[in-house]
């Protein structure tokens, strides 16, 4: 395993060193990336058309199969490589190319070099190369060895060069300067003496030697001029310079070397040694590598080893383990058995032979049941690696054993075993079943104990409740807690009293009382005794025997001697036990007074002893007759004691099958009453039989009187309901009157008015006083409608009675009136008045319709007065008002309360005639009187009586 | 609905109707002036039904209502237009013969704004009628001619 570990570990790093090493060689290629807006540049542009000269060779030029190729070529290329820009390449005379450009025909030039007049077009990008330039000459010529020597002379040179640009200035070298569009044709001009020397790009110009194979011309002097070479772009044309100098930075110097070498046959040594000093970083790298894996092995050898001799360590404690262990184990494989320890031979009296390679369930005893059983485990065994169960194997001598068996999964060289421990328990088992017995027998017992029986520990920690007790104690949690946590305070300091007395004294007997958890109390006899464990350990056990029952029969046979004690105490018959030959048996104590002789005398004795002959056969045949019949008899009969002749009733209650009890009360009273009674009786039957004649007369009489009465209740019940009706009707009728009579008064009133308007210029006074009738007599209309509706609502009003003093309600009444009253020189006396219960509102209305009254039929008079008082009687308060007015005759003096009642005109006293009947209604409402006095020129009185408080 | 430069007089009585409009005169033009002859025609012309089906979407900008009227009386249609959620808005004024307890309580008990008695004297009368014009109907609208 650990191996196997080993290996990946080593694959890993390997793998791992590969990649690192891997990614050093790409790391540098991919050090510049472009940001999204150079991106977006190059999306756009589709290709980047570059100028190229046609014969700049090695840098760029056409060759011989008409293809663009050279240095810089190459380097634009490795900058499309990197970010996938496409150039045009557009080839062409150098001059061309430059006019190309500057028509914005083409993108870009390369090896430009920049100049002052340049740079107003064009941008640059780094540098991508260094121009050298010299002077060639033909072999032969000695003289010349620099320019001061070509002074005046003619010289071939390059077209459009930069080069050209430079030297065209040098006024003071004064050089004759033909220019050429083909280098091939400067060389010929050369060779054919048309010019003294040639001054050209040195590379450029070599490559056309070469390339002609011409020996014949040679380069003279130092380099004229270092010139860079770039890349140039429009002015304008920002991004691309950008990409390109990133381009150009991206290239590594190894890269550009190779290049240089390639077209310009530079022999870079740096690039070699970086290389190998590359390579030997990597050799390094992988002999480390091998160095760690090598000692890395040896470690695991040094392990392996130590390993394996642990294994065999192992393999021996197994052995032993598998040979000494009492269980049986077996080894087996697919159900078959591969390997067993000795144990399976002495216990199953198999052979070797005869249990190796065989099947398993060989030694299960054929019974369906236990394969079964096997089967499913075996199942158990490849889904969970474990299983055990209990199950029945045979020996070969048939006998068989209880087993429980372990089957645990093992994968050993591939395979997949099963490891088999079987433990016979065959004793367990039956020790079991004796102790599963004995335990049932226990449990019975105690369940069926009619007691509590309890265990405790020494420190009185419930250990064993059974059923009956666990009902006691009735807390499920009994197990562990002390008498305390169980029962209340005192019942379990009491138990705890004794329970410390038992352990000490090592038995003990105690009843108690015992309440449950409901309250109920109960009374148990405890038995506890102290129990020595074998071990030394100290119970305390208990049995609890209920006698709750038992108490309360004894309470209540307590309680009943007490009671039959003072009921016989209180007693006052004689009460006895005499048995069939009429022998007192027992006496209660009761009453001695009646007893005929001694109770010492009596008891023990027969009724022949005690009482006369005849007396004693009466009373023992009496006796007698009770115990057969078993029925209750009674017998009333008189008795001389201590010289007074006492009446007895007795009465005898069959006991037993040969004895009753007899009780004896003196009614000697009671006889005397009776005969009294009786003599009474007689005297009352003759005075009920005079008294029943006269009474059915007046009944008679009674009886015709309620015919009578039932007959007036009956007219009066009809009279209400007439009266009742009639309420109704007069209420529609005010309603009515207040709407509908009112109407037409008011338009006649109205229409008259308009109509006087109209017409009031052409009005005669005779017209005018008509129309002014109209109207007054509409007004009084008004007026008594008015009247008649107070008065309707006076008699349906319900009163509302209040406390108040009388007075204060005629000074209201007065002070309504109070103009006329000065006007007219009243002399108006108000007397004294009580507290009254009335409707304040409707009693302002009498009292304003009595002083309304009293002036108008008073202020005519030469000295009015008007006098208002009250006289208290019994009941009642009469009240009063009087004046010395012009007054009635007194035959009139009823007819004035009545509605509408006038007794003077409407012309010369002005009123409705309602008033008084509006008062009369609200006295009697308070339940009082009214009546007036009265003669005329002498003034009248009105007079009403009011309920006292 | 906007307001209404016009009044409505819930009225049986013609006469009494004609008594009005004849008090009404110098202050509100007798053409700004809607007659409904019971509480039943006052809801129909409030809601735009019947005889009313076709008037103009206003609501009047106040109402003088008689109380003893056929059909539906003045208390009824008080309670069902004050229940109504924009009719409850018009000032009411209501104007009958009656000074009954019951009616006075019942009247403003549903929402009315006054209650006026009708005077049976002419001078009375239209003096009242003139000063419910002054200050209940001025002063919604300028129903003025």
């Amino acid at each position: 395993m650990r191996l196997k570990k080993f290996h990946q570990f080593l694959y890993g790093t390997i793998l791992l060193l590969c990649i690192i090493i891997f990614i050093l060689f790409l790391l540098p290629k991919s050090s510049f990336t472009l940001s999204k807006k150079e991106k977006a540049y190059l999306a756009k542009v589709d290709k980047i058309k570059v100028g190229v000269d046609y014969a700049f060779a090695p840098y760029e030029f056409v060759d011989q199969d008409g293809k663009v190729v050279g240095f810089t070529i190459d380097l634009l290329q490795k900058i499309s490589e990197y970010f996938g820009i496409r150039f045009q390449f557009i080839p062409g005379t150098w001059k061309d190319c430059l006019q190309r450009f500057r028509d914005g025909e083409l993108d870009m030039l390369n090896n430009v070099t920049p100049t002052a007049s340049r740079e107003k077009y064009m941008k640059f990008s780094e540098t991508t190369n260094i121009h050298t330039s010299s002077i060639y000459v033909p072999n032969f010529v000695q003289s010349v060895k620099g320019l001061d020597d070509l002074r005046q002379h003619k010289i071939g040179m390059k077209r459009g060069t930069s080069l050209l640009e430079q030297l065209k200035n040098r006024s003071d070298l004064d050089l004759q300067i033909i220019s050429f569009q083909d280098p091939k044709e400067m060389v010929k001009a050369l060779q054919n003496n048309e010019i003294i020397a040639v001054i050209d790009y040195d590379f450029p110009f070599q490559y056309v030697l070469f390339n002609l194979n011409i020996q014949n011309i040679k380069q003279v002097g130092s380099h004229i001029s270092f010139e860079i070479g770039t890349f140039a772009v429009h002015k304008d044309d920002h991004q691309l310079l950008q990409i390109l100098n990133k381009g150009i930075t991206s290239i590594s110097s190894e890269e550009k070397e190779l290049l240089e070498e390639k077209w310009l046959g530079m022999k870079h040594h740096i690039v070699f040694l970086q290389v190998i000093k590359k390579y030997i970083t990597y050799l390094i790298i992988a002999i480390l590598i091998f160095i760690i894996i090598l000692f890395w092995n040896q470690y695991l050898q040094w392990k392996l080893k130590q390993k394996n001799q642990r294994i065999i360590e192992n393999e021996k404690k197994y052995r032993t383990l598998f040979n000494s262990n009492n269980d049986l184990i077996f080894l087996i494989n697919d159900e078959k058995i591969i390997e067993c320890n000795k144990v399976v031979f002495d216990k199953l009296k198999w052979k070797e032979a005869e249990l190796i390679g065989e099947n398993f369930d060989k030694i299960f005893c054929s019974s369906e049941k236990e394969l079964i059983k096997l089967q499913i485990n075996l199942q158990k065994v490849n889904e969970y690696n474990s299983a055990e169960f209990k199950s029945v194997i045979c020996t070969n001598e048939g006998d068989s054993l209880f087993v429980h068996i372990d089957l645990e999964q093992l994968k050993l060289a591939g395979k997949d075993c099963i490891f088999v421990v079987m433990r016979d328990i065959s004793n367990y088992k039956r020790l079991i079943e004796e102790l599963r017995v004995k335990q049932e027998q226990f449990s019975a017992f105690m369940e069926h104990f009619p007691g509590g029986i309890f265990i405790k520990d020494k420190e009185l920690h419930f250990l064993y409740l059974n059923p009956y007790m666990k009902k006691i104690v009735s807390d499920k949690n009994w197990f562990g807690k002390k008498p305390d946590q169980l029962f209340s305070p005192e019942a379990a300091m009491k138990q705890i009293e004794t329970d410390k007395l038992a352990l000490k004294q090592g038995f003990i007997k105690r009843e108690e009382e015992i309440q449950d958890q409901e309250g109920n109390i109960g009374f148990y006899t405890t038995y506890k005794f102290r129990t020595n464990l074998p071990l030394g350990d100290i119970l305390l056990g208990g049995i609890a025997l209920d006698i709750t029952k038992m108490k309360k029969i004894e309470n209540k046979l307590k309680n009943s001697k007490l009671q039959l004690s003072s009921i016989f105490a209180a007693m006052e018959d004689f009460v006895c036990e005499v048995d069939f030959e009429g022998r007192y048996l027992f006496i209660a104590p009761t009453n001695d007074e009646l007893m005929f002789g001694e109770k010492s005398d009596l008891v023990g004795h027969t009724l022949r002893e005690v009482f006369p002959k005849d007396l004693a056969e009466k009373f023992l045949q009496f006796v007698r007759k009770t115990i057969q019949t078993k029925k209750v008899q009674s017998i009333e009969y008189p008795l001389k004691i201590e010289n007074k002749t006492i009446w007895f009733e007795g009465r005898a209650h069959p006991k037993t099958e040969n004895s009753i009890i007899y009780i004896a009360r003196d009614i000697t009273e009671r006889k005397n009453n009776e005969k009294k009674l009786q003599d009474y009786r007689e005297h009352l039957e003759m005075q009920v039989e005079a008294r029943t004649k006269e009474l059915k007369r007046s009944q008679f009489a009674l009886q015709n009187l309620m015919e009578d009465t039932i007959g007036y209740q009956k007219k009066v019940v009809s009279i209400n309901e007439l009266l009742k009706e009639s309420n109704q009707e007069l209420e529609a009728f005010a309603y009515s009157v207040s709407h509908d009579l009112r109407a037409p008064l008011r338009h006649i009133d109205g229409f008259s008015k308009l109509l006087e308007n109209r017409i009031i210029a052409d009005l005669d006074e005779k017209s005018q006083n008509y129309l002014n009738n109209i109207h007054e007599s509409i007004i009084y209309m008004s007026k008594l409608i008015d009247a008649l509706l107070t008065y309707s609502r006076t008699t349906r009003k319900t009163i509302r009675k209040e406390k108040i003093n009388m007075g204060k309600i005629v000074e209201r009444a007065l002070n309504l009136y109070e103009e006329q009253i000065k006007e007219y020189h009243f002399e108006v006396k108000k007397e004294k008045f009580p507290e009254v219960f009335v409707d304040a509102t409707l009693m302002t209305q009498v009292w304003t319709n009595f002083i309304s009254n009293a002036i108008k039929f008073t202020k005519e008079k030469e000295k009015p007065k008007i006098v208002l008082g009250s006289k208290i009687e019994k009941d009642e308060t009469v009240f009063y008002i009087k004046d010395n007015g012009i007054g009635f005759q007194s035959e009139y003096k009823d007819k004035i309360f009545g509605v509408f009642q006038r007794l003077h005109s409407e012309k010369n006293y002005t009123g409705t005639g309602i008033g008084l009947a509006n008062v009369k209604k609200i006295i009697e409402k308070h339940s009082g009187e009214i009546w007036t006095e009265s003669a005329i020129n002498q003034g009248t009185a009105f007079y009403f009586t009011i309920s006292n408080l | 609905m906007g307001s209404y430069k016009r009044i409505l007089i819930v009225e049986d009585d013609e006469q009494d109707v004609s008594m009005i409009k004849e008090a009404l005169a110098d202050i509100i033009k007798d053409d700004k002036i809607d007659i409904a002859v019971n509480g039943k025609e006052g809801l129909d012309y409030l809601l735009q039904r019947g005889k009313f089906a076709n008037r103009e979407n206003l609501y009047p900008a106040a109402i003088l209502l008689d109380l003893k009227m056929p059909k539906m009386n003045g208390l009824e249609f008080l309670k069902m237009m004050r229940k109504h959620k924009e009719l409850r808005r018009i000032p009411i004024i209501v104007f009958t013969s009656s000074n009954i307890e019951e009616d006075i309580h019942f009247s403003y008990q549903y929402g009315a704004n006054a209650y006026v008695q009708k005077p049976i004297e002419f001078e009375k009368f239209n003096q009242a009628v003139k000063n419910i014009g002054t200050f209940w109907l001025k002063r919604n609208i300028s129903l003025v001619i």
